[in-house]
């Protein structure tokens, strides 16, 4: 053996004995605690979403532990999705191989959610959705594992046609989406809405989502002569969507669309632009009631960075229906336990009670309008364009 | 008919922002010989930094005291000052090292360094979003979280003119600028010298040519161009995000190639037909929107499997 | 003459090979066990130990230690491959009451072989393939269909994985046979980008919404990913799975060896350095070209079955460009051409990315740095391609012995 494979053999075995000590060092402790999971899109492009919706979900469980009500202490095991499959998927399995895990809330987006059952469901951990609103991921098959305190797209969009189709009665359509899972799914549940009213629409169109340039699409609107235009979209699409149709000149029309574009980014455009697009937010007018005043006071009062979004409401949901079905299963909570005790649990929240149906899809179904005026989101009842307001929408 | 106009209109606007970062593939391409894959990257810096500089500006009041379009024009410039900078940064970190390896190092380190630019934008972004929204937005307090969210771009084409005329403006400054560009390529003596480094490396040497002044010189050029390209693109789309830019770079570099490497005209072209293969797809075939950038892909990979010089590239003959 | 015949193996007397055996599998300990610790320690001792393991490879690089680490596995390649066998079945064992580091495991044995995949263009033929990730969503997409929609065995989708995406390979690789360099890349970009539009456009296999209950592998009714109790103690559901693939990557690792050291792998490196000169000598670059395609497309294939047939869902934005970039990224660091540098290349940074899950925000901006340094510092990856040493590897000398020159001479 010659001195510098000798040298070499020496050397890694130091190596080999500097890890063995590292390793020897991390045993981990264990701690009476119960443990929680969450995930959502903590960094990437929905950071904003799911970082409001991290802070809603930690504060109402850091609430419970102040109040001494538990015997235990709860803690929440946080992962970030990253609104990416894989990398979901990998947090979902760090969740379920944490030790003392009950019960996990998680997602906004649903390919990320989509992934992640598997995981959940073969761990037989319970998973209670706060915001992806893909309507088959609750289904008999996933039940009572995964459950949802969230509105389905369908669900989300009915407010929205029975206002635009049944009381506005706006007959030619045109309907844009992206080509995502979250535009897909409106796609699909508005089309079958204007469907079960014998509504043909008059052009649809799915763009993809990365696209800026929609003056195309804004050209086959104006000679399609349609009078009111779904967009189920994010803001990404909704907003230039919008400002398009408004400097192509197409202005005397419906613009309506889903919750994805109800953030302050859609107001970028201008006053101007924005003007008139209605859209419909899941869940209630929190100003409205006192419980959604308290959250609304509570929360601003903790100096987060991110503003309270359409699903924040939702995620400090999801936590108060995990903190009272941990009151059902007494000192020592499992899995198991928590699993029945969410699915038929009964919780009132800040949006309502909520109670699940059989395959594990929230029954507290409350959604309202929301229209731009001068600049701001601001709830259509309230505004200057509610029925026999100073404004009307286009298109009349 | 009247369909036919906007869709052409819209053609051409969309075949104007990738011509400029088109050109900017061919100019660097010409005196290097490489492709700087960041164009798009450094083109939506370009208009980033424009975007702060207003917000700088008005709040130090310089719209006061300078006529509108000297500021416009002193904005830009401080756009090109970033893209020329980024430009010197790609060609010192990502292409100079790589002169004597294979030409598929300084693409993917390019394209590393697009996603730097890229990453760096949307991380500086994260704390002054507050005050750039509030500014030019104007319509509420907004509390933006992150530089990854979309950025309003300020109205500098025109404030408060017609839409029209901003699409007009922005193809007759394009115009402008390939004039200017064919002008300083073959009536100036740098612009010759380009020319000259792209045709035959050796024979310029030969001939007294300082080809890295020329490619420094080069880089700047295309900094302004980029910038200017950042700068309409911001104008037309008016609300940006921080990784607009790998489409544009994917978008300009394929332009580039379909029009013909090395070939200015050929980039105006390949952009247009680009643009025109898009905008037509989307208008004239139902649900064809969803389809129209994998149509452009197409057109792309036939041509570089049957036409790989370009519409109007020059026969290339492989040196042995 | 003496000079060239001084090499170790031919030196061989007992007393030195018996403690060069041991350090074979020493060595092999060594790697598994850093493998090993890696997966298992937290994420500050990890990327320690990470960082450690990168500045001890390039060291043993600079220092030429690593021709003697290599010439001394060629020699012992039998011993060295039982051991390494052994050792890495050891790891799953380990890590069978851990989840998620079980998890981490699986994902980086499936990333090494989309990595060895990439690794035939880019790494042998110098063809950059900007499609990796399109490659693993035929594959994906492939089991997924088979699976869900016709509802057959999962065995028949990796089949059929294997099958599209060998003939995928050969329709992307045949406009490779019309253009290189640049044009090639383009090619692929544009291949990349439009398969993931494509994808989402297509209702039959999920759309935008990708197609879930994808069936995990089984032998006989028993489920490879599947959690069993063994003795009181519930394994990880990836026990059976992270051997399985462990096996997998092993027989794959064993063709891309094969095929790097046999005239394949030659005339691939010949294209690579000059495509003229290669075909001047007679080599069929076409033939060659389409080869490295398709065996690349293959590999990638099953990586991306068996990714579908663990997560049980395959979903577009799971094979995007950026996804393309990671491999890419993954084989440069490792080394190109090498295959044993690529699975340490996609290993090491598949524990970077989930050791650093609480920095996403800068992963890409890091991946992004990662690749210029190397590619500016050390354009040859962590553990660089090597000379073939064919002598040692088939156990032939290229000059007679001292001993059969003796005997030559006496006979004659």
């Amino acid at each position: 053996m010659s001195g510098r494979s000798k040298l070499l053999c020496a050397f890694l075995f130091s190596l080999l004995a500097a890890g063995m000590f590292i390793g020897g060092f991390c045993a981990e402790a264990a701690e009476p605690v119960v443990k929680i999971g969450f995930l959502g899109p903590i960094t990437g492009s929905d950071a904003a979403e799911g970082a409001a919706a991290r802070n809603a979900f930690m504060l109402a469980i850091s609430e419970a532990n102040k109040s001494g009500e538990f015997p235990f202490k709860i803690e929440v095991k946080e992962v970030d999705d990253q609104s990416t499959e894989n990398v979901a998927v990998a947090g979902a399995q760090e969740i379920v191989s944490e030790s003392d895990i009950v019960a996990a809330s998680g997602f906004w987006n649903s390919g990320p959610a989509a992934a992640s059952i598997p995981v959940f469901k073969e761990a037989e951990i319970p998973l209670l959705i706060w915001g992806a609103i893909r309507e088959s991921l609750t289904n008999a098959e996933n039940v009572p594992y995964i459950t949802r305190s969230a509105p389905t797209d369908k669900q989300e969009n009915i407010p929205l046609a029975v206002k635009v189709l049944d009381e506005m009665g706006y007959k030619d359509w045109f309907i844009v989406s992206d080509v995502g899972s979250y535009g897909d799914g409106n796609f699909n549940a508005f089309k079958a809405e204007l469907a079960a009213r014998n509504i043909t629409p008059m052009g649809e169109e799915r763009v993809p989502e990365d696209t800026t340039d929609l003056n195309a699409v804004v050209q086959k609107i104006k000679a399609s002569g349609a009078k009111a235009v779904y967009c189920g979209s994010t803001v990404a699409i909704g907003s230039q969507l919008k400002r398009q149709l408004f400097e192509g000149g197409v202005t005397g029309i419906l613009y309506c669309g889903i919750s994805g574009m109800k953030t302050e980014d859609f107001l970028k455009i201008g006053a101007e632009s924005a003007e008139g697009t209605l859209v419909v937010s899941p869940g209630v007018i929190l100003e409205d009631t006192t419980e959604g005043n308290n959250f609304i006071k509570l929360y601003n009062s903790q100096g987060y960075s991110e503003p309270i979004g359409a699903f924040t409401p939702y995620a400090y949901e999801a936590a108060l229906i995990l903190i009272n079905s941990l009151r059902a299963c007494g000192e020592k909570p499992t899995a198991e336990a928590m699993t029945k005790a969410i699915l038929s649990g009964k919780t009132t929240g800040i949006m309502g009670t909520t109670t699940f149906n059989s395959i594990g899809q929230t029954e507290n179904v409350a959604a309202y309008l929301n229209v731009v005026q001068d600049g701001a989101w601001i709830p259509l009842e309230k505004s200057e364009y509610k029925e026999g307001g100073k404004r009307a929408f286009g298109g009349k | 008919m009247d369909m036919f106009f906007g869709l052409a209109v819209s053609a051409i606007l969309l075949g104007c922002t990738y011509t400029l970062v088109a050109i900017g593939f061919s100019l660097f391409f010409g005196v290097m010989d490489v492709v700087v894959f960041c164009c798009g990257d450094i083109a939506i810096f370009g208009s980033f930094a424009i975007m702060g500089a207003y917000v700088a500006s008005q709040s130090a009041g310089l719209f006061g005291i300078l006529p509108f379009w000297v500021c416009v024009i002193l904005l830009i410039l401080i756009g090109a000052v970033f893209c020329a900078a980024w430009g010197l940064i790609t060609h010192q970190f990502s292409i100079k090292p790589f002169r004597n390896s294979s030409e598929l190092m300084p693409l993917l380190s390019t394209i590393a360094m697009g996603t730097v630019i890229k990453e760096v934008l949307g991380l500086l972004f994260k704390p002054a979003v507050n005050t750039i929204s509030t500014a030019f937005g104007g319509e509420s307090a907004v509390t933006v979280v992150s530089g990854r969210n979309p950025q309003g771009f300020p109205p500098l084409l025109l404030p408060g003119g017609t839409t029209n005329a901003r699409y007009l403006i922005i193809i007759a400054i394009t115009a402008a600028i390939l004039l200017l560009l064919f002008l300083f390529l073959n009536k100036t003596k740098m612009g010759m010298s380009m020319q000259a480094i792209s045709q035959n490396k050796e024979l310029s040497l030969m001939t007294g040519i300082n080809v890295s002044r020329v490619i420094i010189i080069t880089f700047l050029i295309g900094g302004v161009m980029l910038a200017i390209s950042g700068f309409l693109v911001g104008s037309y789309q008016k609300l940006m995000s921080f990784d607009d830019g790998a489409m544009y770079g994917a978008k300009g570099f394929s332009a580039a190639v379909v029009g013909g490497l090395r070939n200015t005209w050929g980039a105006v072209v390949g952009g247009m037909l680009l643009a025109f293969v898009e905008v037509f797809v989307s208008g004239y075939i139902p649900r064809g929107t969803a389809y129209s950038s994998i149509m452009a892909f197409v057109v792309v990979v036939i041509f570089i499997v049957f036409k790989p010089d370009g519409i109007i590239g020059d026969k290339s003959v492989e040196k042995v | 003459m003496t000079d060239l015949n001084r090499s170790p193996d031919s030196s061989g007397s007992q007393v030195v090979r018996m403690p060069e055996k041991i350090l074979t599998i020493a060595c092999n300990l060594l790697v598994f066990t850093l493998a090993f610790l890696m997966l298992r320690l937290p994420y500050k001792f990890s990327l320690t130990l990470v960082a450690l393991v990168i500045v001890a490879l390039l060291y043993i690089e600079r220092s030429g230690a690593i021709n003697a680490v290599f010439s001394l596995y060629i020699r012992n390649k039998k011993l060295a491959a039982l051991s390494a066998i052994i050792f890495m079945l050891a790891i799953p064992v380990l890590l069978a009451r851990f989840r998620y580091q079980s998890h981490i495991a699986v994902m980086s044995v499936i990333y090494a072989m989309v990595c060895l995949g990439v690794n035939f263009q880019m790494g042998s033929a110098n063809m950059v393939n900007f499609a990796p990730a399109a490659f693993m969503g035929i594959g994906a997409y492939s089991m997924g269909v088979v699976t869900v929609k016709l509802g057959v065995s999962p065995w028949f989708g990796l089949l059929a994985s294997i099958i599209l995406c060998a003939a995928a390979g050969l329709l992307i690789g045949l406009p490779t046979l019309r253009t290189k360099g640049y044009y090639l890349s383009l090619v692929t970009m544009a291949l990349q980008l439009a398969f993931t539009q494509l994808i989402k456009n297509i209702p039959y296999i999920g759309g935008p919404n990708g197609l879930s209950g994808v069936k995990a592998l089984n032998i006989g009714g028993f489920s490879l990913y599947k959690s069993y109790t063994f003795f009181g103690a519930k394994l990880a559901p990836h026990f059976f799975y992270l051997i399985f693939c462990l096996l997998t990557l092993t027989v794959l690792y064993y063709v891309a060896v094969r095929v790097s050291i046999s005239r394949y792998g030659l005339a691939l490196n010949n294209i690579a350095q000059d495509e003229i000169a290669a075909n001047c000598l007679g080599v069929n670059v076409s033939r060659y070209k389409l080869f490295a395609f398709l065996i690349g497309a293959v590999f990638c294939g099953i990586g991306g079955a068996l990714y579908a047939s663990l997560t049980s869902f395959v979903g577009p934005n799971d094979f995007t460009f950026a996804r393309s970039l990671i491999f890419i990224c993954m084989v440069i660091l490792g080394g190109m051409d090498n295959p044993a540098g690529v699975l340490v290349g996609a290993f090491l940074l598949t524990v970077i990315t989930e050791k650093l899950r609480d920095f996403s925000d800068y992963a890409q901006l890091i991946y992004a740095l990662l690749l210029v340094i190397i590619l500016v510092v050390r354009p040859s990856g962590l553990i660089p391609k090597r000379v073939r040493n064919y002598c040692a590897l088939f156990g032939r000398e290229l000059l007679p012995s001292p001993q059969q020159q003796d005997a030559e001479n006496k006979s004659s």
